[in-house]
């Protein structure tokens, strides 16, 4: 019996039950998703590129103890990930089938800073509710092999927190657009779009200015209005056919990878019952339910609604943390990961490390290229806890050396939003002094030097 | 005989796109023509300096045969003249290493540098006849530009150098082997991009998407990337930059002909033909209609600019880099230099929009 939310007190909200089809049809969607992710990432050698070539990784802070394995550990991690994706799109032996591509996926982002993709991030928080649903209590194998008994029905709440985490992800990417550079001067899409004139049919359009403040502008209302459109009854339809071409085009115009289509498959969850039971009625030869089962209803307890309800109350206060620091958060982007900022800044770089040894008085330079794959140098030229990192990655080379006290500073220029190269980094400051953390960077100069 | 037919196809062929129509120099409005600009670079600029590199190389190969036929001082002067003048043919296209170029690794078959000696002298101390097949078979630090640089630049007395070659013939044989499959690479290089072989110019003219294997992805990342391999590698090794390394002469990339300055020299000539697009349209053409800035000034003339700013700090050096390392002119070269890959490899890159990536990695 499905009630408009906004009719509900919260009592009655978390005890209304709903039919858990939709979860059903998230968990083989995204199951699929996720196994062919793998086997593409794996077919495009990045298994090697990213993770197995690189001598040194930027870590994420706190994380420091996640590690690259060897080889044949890193592809047998990524043979794990995709095993428990079909496993899970399956629903066999879902529970732990979900933990380990949970925990599999999230290990291996957490390896390197310098891979860090939103849609990564976006993944890992979809993984890690999906543990906690009962997504496998329906077409799915562990009910045909009676590992697990039915259940048709459940709580609301477990399916609409995939929904609100979707809005979660559309409104603050919005949001994030809501910036002068972005409403008011139409950049970077005013130096995208111009690179993409090449394109068939399209492509003579990308020369045009007003091209770049509507693809802003409507990328900005798009993402702020659509979770509201999909929500309603009246207009998913029409904001479903909204979300492909718009997912599409950024597919067609931006090397954005499987993004646009894992969000045109999630948000398949904003339909009703009846759309979802339509698919499974068409699996039912797959996942069939033994004519003896008896049905049960999937329930909530109280200590996993507080823990889900903490999960989205850090998910939509995490983002506004950059206001802690002082600065342009462009430019210094303490704050800016983790928060749905997606293709939302134009910045690019280069450092150079000078290394003194006050032993000996003597100088020299250090050059990322020497130790860096491109990518990883690209990242670390315009994020600063990258610098620092890297920054203490050369002092134990050089202690290693014999230098036991190195002083090293950098002179990192950057360009943001096409405005011209700057001096990043205060380049007086020795940064094997100083330590990560979430305090302000001291260090890092500010834009309008 | 083939060889030669083909070369002079080439160079009928270079001639005539040559005297190309001179084409618009002032795009204007939202209807940039960048497969012009691709074919103005193809065709102005990389076609002729590749056709330019075959020509010298022929001549190299000639003057060669020349000098074994009648070794004496004249033609031994004449033979390293030629070579010199093929080594700043080769600095031109070294700016060229994208498309198949990168995709063969073909250049270093002609020009990798530091040359193995040790190699050198085994082989011409051996008893195998030295032919072209010979080198052929041979390892890039064997042959090519800097091999035959050991031979004829190692010994800088003309008359004991011409007595040693005349005592040992090996040599000589070494040399013309060398000159000969420099030569033929040479062809086989020009031939990937001309019409009458490969013709990767047409790919490169009508290759405007913005991918990595796009035109301008490909030529502006490697006009960046060896920018770069200038400032670090040319000057920034020799120069001693490293903390736990000396200033060292050796380091430079034809230190033993002692040309190494002008070899940088070449390096900015293509650079600079690139981004003007010598007489027609050119990547400073396409960041004015992008109305790119810098400090309230066009990107392009900043980029012009510090180029005239390394090309004037280059003129300082004398009489040679080679004896100028740790000068106050030198330095300043470097820290011009380093000024431009700054400009080249972030804002430049940036405003075209071609920031690396040289993995084809999702973004954001």
């Amino acid at each position: 019996m499905a009630t408009s939310p906004e009719r509900l007190s919260p009592t009655r909200y978390f005890s209304s039950v709903v039919s858990l089809a939709p979860l059903a049809v998230f968990r083989i969607i995204f199951g699929i998703l996720m196994f062919f992710s793998v086997l593409r990432f794996w077919a495009y050698g990045w298994i090697h590129e990213l993770y197995i070539e690189p001598a040194f990784h930027f870590k994420y802070y706190g994380f420091e103890w996640v590690q690259a394995l060897s080889p044949a550990g890193m592809y047998g991690l990524f043979t794990l990930m995709g095993l428990s994706a079909i496993a899970m799109s399956l629903g066999l032996f879902y529970r732990l089938s979900s933990v380990l591509f949970f925990l599999s996926f999230t290990y291996v982002e957490l390896i390197d800073v310098s891979t860090y993709l939103n849609h990564y991030y976006f993944v890992s928080l979809v993984a890690f509710i999906m543990i906690w649903l009962p997504a496998h209590r329906l077409y799915s194998l562990d009910v045909r092999f009676g590992i697990i008994r039915p259940a048709l029905l459940g709580p609301r709440f477990f399916v609409d927190i995939l929904r609100l985490l979707l809005s979660i992800v559309y409104f603050y990417a919005g949001l994030a657009k809501l910036n002068p550079d972005w409403m008011l001067e139409a950049l970077p899409m005013k130096i995208w779009l111009p690179s993409k004139a090449g394109l068939p049919l399209i492509g003579p359009l990308m020369d045009y200015e007003w091209v770049a403040y509507f693809f802003s502008w409507f990328g900005a209302l798009y993402d702020l209005s659509i979770p509201f459109f999909l929500w309603n009854r009246k207009t998913r339809p029409y904001a479903y056919i909204t979300v492909i071409v718009f997912h599409v085009l950024t597919w067609l115009l931006f090397p954005i990878g499987v993004f646009p289509w894992v969000m045109i498959f999630c948000t398949l969850v904003f339909f009703g019952n009846d759309f979802h039971q339509a698919i499974l009625n068409r699996l039912s030869g797959i996942f069939k339910v033994p004519a003896s089962a008896s049905f049960m209803q999937a329930r909530l307890n109280t200590p996993l609604k507080i823990f889900f309800i903490l999960f989205l109350t850090w998910q939509i206060l995490w983002p506004w943390r950059f206001m802690a620091y002082p600065g342009s958060l462009f430019w210094t982007e303490q704050g800016y990961r983790l928060s749905w900022r997606v293709m939302l800044i134009e910045k690019a770089g280069y450092v150079t490390f000078h290394i003194t040894d006050p032993a000996s008085g003597r100088t020299g330079e250090a050059h990322p290229s020497d130790y860096l794959t491109p990518n990883q140098e690209k990242q670390m030229s315009t994020q600063p806890d990258l610098i620092l990192q890297f920054a203490h990655f050369l002092e134990a080379k050089y202690q290693e050396q014999g230098i036991e006290d190195p002083q090293i500073t950098a002179e990192a220029y950057v360009t943001l939003n096409g405005q011209g190269s700057r001096l990043f980094i205060d380049p007086e400051a020795d940064l094997t002094k100083k330590d990560d953390s979430f305090a302000p960077k001291d260090w890092i100069l500010p834009y309008e030097n | 005989m083939r060889i030669n037919l083909a070369l002079f196809l080439l160079l009928i062929l270079g001639l005539a796109s040559c005297e190309d129509d001179t084409k618009d120099k002032s795009p204007s409005g939202a209807d940039f023509n960048r497969q012009a600009l691709f074919a103005n670079l193809g065709e102005q600029v990389i076609l002729p300096a590749f056709l330019d590199f075959a020509n010298q190389t022929d001549s190299l190969k000639k003057a060669a045969l020349s000098f074994r036929t009648q070794p004496d001082l004249q033609s031994l002067e004449y033979l390293k003249a030629q070579w010199v003048l093929t080594k700043y043919s080769s600095k031109r296209i070294e700016q060229l290493k994208f498309g198949p170029l990168n995709e063969t690794r073909m250049y270093s078959l002609v020009d990798k540098w530091p040359t193995n000696e040790d190699f050198i002298e085994g082989f011409i101390k051996g008893s195998d006849p030295i032919t072209e097949s010979f080198i052929q078979t041979k390892g890039a630090t064997s042959k090519g530009l800097p091999a035959i640089e050991y031979l004829l630049f190692e010994n800088h007395q003309p008359a004991s150098l011409l007595q040693q070659l005349i005592d040992e013939p090996r040599r000589v044989d070494y040399i013309l082997a060398c000159c000969t499959n420099l030569n033929q690479k040479a062809l086989e290089i020009a031939s990937l991009w001309s019409p009458l072989g490969d013709n990767y110019l047409k790919t490169y003219e009508e290759s405007t998407l913005s991918g990595l294997d796009g035109s301008l992805s490909l030529t502006v990342n490697q006009m960046s990337a060896h920018l770069e391999f200038m400032l670090l590698t040319k000057l920034g090794k020799p120069l001693g930059k490293d903390l736990n390394r000396e200033a060292d002469p050796s380091f430079l990339e034809a230190y033993r002909s002692e040309i190494s300055r002008h070899c940088l020299q070449e390096n900015l000539i293509i650079f600079h033909q690139l981004f003007t697009g010598a007489d027609g349209i050119g990547f400073d053409d396409y960041l004015n209609q992008l109305n790119a800035r810098k400090s309230n000034q066009l990107l392009s003339e900043v980029i012009l600019n510090q180029l005239d700013k390394v090309e004037n700090q280059l003129q300082n050096i004398h009489p040679s880099l080679e004896g100028s390392l740790e000068t106050a002119a030198t330095e300043e070269l470097y820290q011009a230099l380093r000024s431009l890959v700054v400009l080249v490899k972030a804002d430049m890159s940036s405003a075209l929009s071609v920031t690396l990536t040289f993995t084809d990695n999702d973004g954001d």
